[in-house]
């Protein structure tokens, strides 16, 4: 029996709606494990409103339906989610179905499937093989892109240390009695250690990669009337949302792409927090999630307000990112071993003082003192916008016009295997520090050569049995 | 001037090493008429290298060779004069059993098991070329259809005699143009003193077979009364000895009286001597073509490449109970005799040492093995199979693991009937001897292969103590597994289940004296109570533990064998990773069932070149195969699956999934 697969099935950039398709015996259930208020019974082929829940955070309304086999694309049973915007919030919805136990497909496995499932005809059969094999290549080309410079020589270097550590014990299984001078358990466990560590920041860098590939969602968040459409005009250059004085004009989210440092940034202005009920209560129910959901929150303050104007927002609980020192989140802290997609981890957030023109430094300094550092801007006067510029892209790691961007992961796929590897390597520096049996950690290492193998699109080969050879002086 | 023998036979073993032994076995023993010609009668399972079977890796394939009915486990249980168990503290999967046997009575337990054998006769003549006849052959199933190809009908022999025969299994050692070479001298020879196979080379050439030269080598043999043993350090057998065969006893003696070994080490001056003679060496002087194997190199190439290493190990191992001559394990060396004898002498306790017979290196010729299908048959020639060194590889236990599966399928070929039964093929989850007849077919080798545990991404599952729950089913269905010990497989998975069952439903309550027994083996104490299965779980714990624990808390451990309580053990405790493999076995497996055939590789768009020589080379039978080849991309297995899916519709078959 096959396993469980998914990927994005829409193309990547488009708009509107994107749908995730899940295809395998546990389909359903990984459906249930993202949208848990599905009711008991699910009709096929029927679509329905579903709450999609990740980390335990409402993140989408979507549309969902499940097709059983054997009437289904790939003739397995099938889950689609058909959710709202763009390849970020997407990307972000695959990692939490990968979580919820689908293994991300290879290129052009569904159509395999269909084909294994006679689900496809003979002409069209004709046609796919062509469209299949291009596929393929585009993938290796695409892969190979994405492994040219930094991070191709990473994972290289990740996995010739596995497999010179795998020679080590594979040396001592295969050729006992034979007087070898052997690594020391310590050692070996040190060693796997740093494998998992460098597996594991690869597998993290994956969020910048996300951001360089399909770019950056940054809503502006705050008080009624704190200047955010403004804010957004300004950073856009002209006229996108509407303005006026009147506290609340915003009632819908209004979006607005611009690129910064490369990346592709998507503003999201958000009507201002506030108590509402009825149909507009839902609107900016929804406006919330989006809000939440963003890579950063750009809490804008009025400066001129005074401590009444605040509000909302500045969260206690939430991970600040100021101005001057940029930081990726996903560097710190969230190393606690869930091993990869983390859908957990916390939304970047970055503090405003808007409207800085119209108040005095002493003015600007008790604000500061309330809401902790921010960036002071006047959407008025453009000043201050390219240090905001610079701490949103700081807070999701990407530097302008320096740092390591070469050596990050870019798609899901290889965060998923660097993250397998991790765990792999982490499970083999253990268990040799505790002294398991040689062919356990044997085991370990061999699971994290095969996915740092799989990231390179290479197979395992003979290079353990070469490297044993190499090293050491073997035979009666 | 030719003479045809007046008798037909199914099948026709040519040589009678340690496959042909097993060829001959097995192809009788599924009731075929069987005819072994050997050069020389008196060398039937000759151990021409060191005198021992087993190993690790090694002895799982002879326990795998007995389970599916083979002979090689019983005759080293009945020759062995030094037991083994190898690896006893690197995990459960990696313990492999190795025993050194006499040499001579061992040839002869060996040759008496052939001549028992009703079907099976034995004569001696040099096969000179295979008969061939041209003619379509299809076969079913798995085969799929390849295109028409001749036929073997029999082999000639020296004398002129014809020998006529549906199936021929060729196992040929080292005497396929063998060539031996001590220093300066080199002469023909598949042994030293016994004379090569000279033309059936040539008749291999003509059927189209590419042929390549390896090369293996041999220690000098010593009088062990010339060795000064005082000082060296002894290697006793186990007590008591671990044995190979189900049939075997394991509370018995072993018939032959038990011997130790000894161990020495080369020194500075025997690098010297090496180093100053290499020119002299007929590897280093280019004289040797042949590619020799790296797991097993001369002392010439330890002392070239491993210039750095002060001293090599040399295992002193008797080479039977009632003859003074001692194998030095470790010295392979093919120089002059007189750079031998100082060499040796320079080794402590080897000072006055006297050689019996020198050490040399043969070459010889071998056909690629992904000139075969997975069930040895060669794709060139319907009815011929290859097994043991004329595929590349080294070693008694892999020739003979493959002559057991040439000898089952030529049986298959010739069995009565209009369909040819399906091949027997071995998967790589399944046994050693999958990994090893997939890895010769699938990537083909360079150098002599030896099977090793780092080959088997499936090691935790094969382990020698579940070698019948991985093949007596098999060897069941081929009708090799004798009722007993059906019934022993049966009897043992009841007797762990019954315990399992009982260790779930016993539990133990929180106290003092638990609390106590737990704390001494490094494990924390109960919370709350616990079943014995819970506490058999943590890796500290193992069954002996258990009964301490059990007596603590004044319940009763169910009763279970040693073994039967090792294997439930590790069942238990390796669940995540042999859940893992278990898992990715099954991937595979569905590949497995995606036939190929004869495909034109050339018509397939979508592949690259790489991709496309690689499989019209391999020519795998099916995707799973196609998929181990090195230099086939995931690319290129799309390609592949999506063709067959198209074919099989244009075919207008019902279409299945795969392993379905």
């Amino acid at each position: 029996m096959a396993d469980t697969i998914a990927a994005i099935a829409t193309a990547a950039g488009a708009g509107g709606v994107g749908i995730i398709r899940i295809s395998g015996p546990d389909a359903e259930l990984v459906l249930r494990r993202v949208a848990p208020g599905l009711p008991a019974v699910v009709e096929s082929h029927r679509l329905t409103l579903a709450r999609v829940v990740l980390a335990g955070q409402v993140v989408d309304q979507a549309l969902v339906v499940l097709m059983r086999a054997p009437r289904s694309y790939t003739g397995e049973d099938v889950a689609e989610v058909h959710a709202h915007g763009g390849a970020v919030h997407l990307g972000r919805l695959l990692e939490g179905v990968l979580a919820a136990g689908a293994r991300a497909a290879g290129p052009g496995e569904f159509t395999r499937r269909a084909f294994a499932a006679g689900r496809i005809d003979l002409t069209r059969a004709e046609a796919v093989a062509d469209l299949v094999a291009a596929e393929g290549e585009r993938a290796v080309r695409v892969a190979a892109a994405q492994l040219a410079g930094g991070l191709e020589r990473r994972v290289r270097g990740l996995r010739a240390e596995v497999v010179a550590l795998l020679a080590e014990v594979e040396a001592t299984i295969d050729f006992p009695g034979e007087g070898l001078e052997l690594i020391e358990r310590g050692e070996l466990s040190r060693r796997a250690g740093l494998v998992a560590a460098g597996a594991r920041a690869l597998a993290q860098s994956f969020r910048v990669g996300r951001v360089l590939r399909d770019g950056l969602e940054v809503a502006l968040v705050g008080a009624p009337n704190a200047g955010k459409s403004s804010l957004l005009n300004a950073l856009v250059g002209r006229e996108r949302a509407v303005v006026s004085a009147e506290p609340g004009t915003t009632r819908d989210f209004v979006e607005a792409r611009v690129s910064w440092a490369g990346a592709a940034v998507t503003l999201i202005d958000t009507p201002g927090e506030r108590e509402v009920g009825g149909v507009e209560g839902r609107a900016l129910e929804l406006a919330r999630v989006r809000a939440e959901q963003a890579d950063v929150r750009v809490v804008v303050v009025d400066a001129s307000a005074g401590a009444g104007g605040v509000g909302v927002g500045v969260g206690a609980n939430r991970r600040q990112v100021t101005g001057d020192r940029g930081q990726a989140p996903g560097h710190e802290g969230g190393s606690g071993g869930s091993g990869g997609s983390g859908g957990g981890e916390g939304r970047a957030e970055v503090v405003v003082l808007n409207k800085c023109d119209v108040v005095g430094e002493a003015e600007r300094a008790l604000m500061r003192e309330r809401v902790g550092a921010a960036v002071e801007v006047s959407a008025l006067t453009g000043a201050g916008l390219g240090e905001l510029v610079e701490a949103v892209l700081g807070a999701v790691g990407v530097a302008e016009g320096g740092g390591d961007e070469t050596v990050v992961v870019t798609s899901a796929r290889q965060a998923e295997l660097l993250a397998g590897c991790a765990v792999a390597a982490t499970a083999a520096s253990e268990g040799a520090a505790r002294g398991a049996h040689e062919e356990l950690v044997a085991a370990d290492l061999r699971a994290a050569l095969v996915a740092l193998s799989a990231v390179l699109g290479e197979g395992v080969g003979e290079d353990v049995i070469d490297a044993v050879f190499a090293r050491f002086c073997i035979g009666k | 001037m030719s003479f045809v023998y007046p008798i037909d036979h199914d099948v026709i073993v040519v040589g009678a090493g340690h496959a042909g032994c097993e060829a001959a076995l097995a192809a009788a023993r599924l009731g075929r008429r069987v005819l072994v010609l050997t050069g020389n009668l008196e060398t039937i399972a000759h151990m021409s290298c060191n005198p021992a079977i087993g190993g690790v890796a090694k002895g799982h394939l002879v326990r795998e060779i007995d389970a599916l009915g083979g002979e090689m486990a019983r005759a080293i249980d009945d020759t062995g004069i030094h037991f083994r168990r190898l690896n006893t503290n690197k995990g459960p999967a990696v313990r492999s059993t190795r025993a050194q046997a006499d040499k001579l009575r061992y040839r002869a337990r060996m040759r008496r098991a052939l001549e028992a054998e009703a079907g099976i006769s034995l004569k001696q003549a040099e096969v000179t070329a295979l008969c061939t006849e041209a003619g379509p052959v299809t076969l079913s199933g798995a085969a799929g259809t390849r295109a028409a190809r001749p036929r073997v009908v029999g082999v000639e022999t020296q004398g002129g005699v014809t020998f006529r025969a549906r199936a021929v299994v060729l196992t040929t050692g080292t005497f396929l143009r063998g060539v031996i070479h001590v220093g300066e001298e080199s002469r023909a020879g598949g042994r030293a003193g016994e004379a090569p196979a000279a033309s059936l080379s040539a008749s291999l050439l003509r059927l189209g077979f590419p042929l390549a030269r390896l090369k293996t080598g041999t220690p000098c043999r010593l009088d062990g009364r010339t060795i000064d043993r005082t000082g060296l350090e002894v290697q006793a057998g186990d007590t008591p000895p671990p044995r190979f065969s189900w049939w075997t006893d394991p509370a018995s003696a072993p018939p032959l009286p038990q011997v130790v070994c000894w161990v020495t080490y080369t020194s500075e001056r025997t690098h010297q001597i090496i180093r100053d003679n290499l020119h002299r060496s007929p590897l280093y002087a280019g004289r040797i073509e042949g590619v020799g194997p790296r797991y097993c190199p001369s002392i010439e190439d330890k002392v070239v490449r491993f210039a750095d290493k002060e001293r090599h190990q040399i295992f002193l191992e008797p080479e039977g109970i009632d003859t003074h001559e001692v194998y030095p394990n470790g010295v392979s060396t093919s120089l002059p005799y007189e750079v031998q004898l100082a060499f040796m002498r320079s080794i402590g306790g080897l000072e006055r040492v006297e050689l019996l017979r020198p050490g040399y290196a043969v070459e010889y010729d071998f056909v690629n093995p992904t000139e075969l299908e997975p069930w040895l048959e060669t794709r060139r020639v319907a009815g011929l199979f290859h097994a043991g060194q004329l595929n590349g590889t080294s070693g008694y236990e892999e020739a003979a693991a493959q002559g057991q599966l040439a000898g089952i399928n030529a049986a298959l070929a010739t069995a009565p009937g209009a369909v040819r039964p399906e091949p027997f093929v071995l998967a790589r989850d399944e046994a050693y001897g999958g990994v090893l007849v997939d890895d010769l077919c699938t990537r083909g080798t360079e150098e002599p292969y030896r099977i090793m545990t780092a080959r088997a991404e499936y090691r935790l599952s094969l382990r020698e103590h579940n070698v019948d729950e991985r093949l007596l089913p098999r060897a069941r269905a081929l009708g090799l597994c004798p009722d007993a010990r059906w019934r022993a497989l049966e009897a043992g998975q009841a007797a762990r289940a019954g315990a399992l069952a009982a260790l779930a439903a016993t539990r133990v309550a929180v106290s003092g004296a638990v609390a106590d027994v737990l704390g001494a083996h490094g494990t924390s104490a109960l919370r709350e109570p616990a079943s014995l299965l819970e506490l058999l779980r943590r890796p500290e714990l193992d069954f002996a533990a258990l009964a301490r624990v059990a007596d603590a808390a004044g319940v009763r451990l169910p009763e279970l064998g040693a073994a039967d309580a090792e294997r439930l053990e590790v069942d238990l405790k390796y669940q995540g990773y042999l859940a893992r493999e278990a898992t990715e076995a099954q991937r595979q497996r569905e590949l497995e069932h995606v036939h190929l055939g004869d495909l034109d590789y050339s018509a397939l768009a979508g592949l690259s070149r790489e991709a496309r020589e690689k499989l019209e080379r391999v020519r795998p039978t099916s995707v799973g195969q196609a998929a181990r080849i090195p230099g086939v991309t995931p690319a290129a297995i799309s390609v592949l699956l999506v063709h067959t899916a198209a074919e099989r519709r244009r075919r207008g078959r019902t279409a299945t999934k795969p392993g379905a």
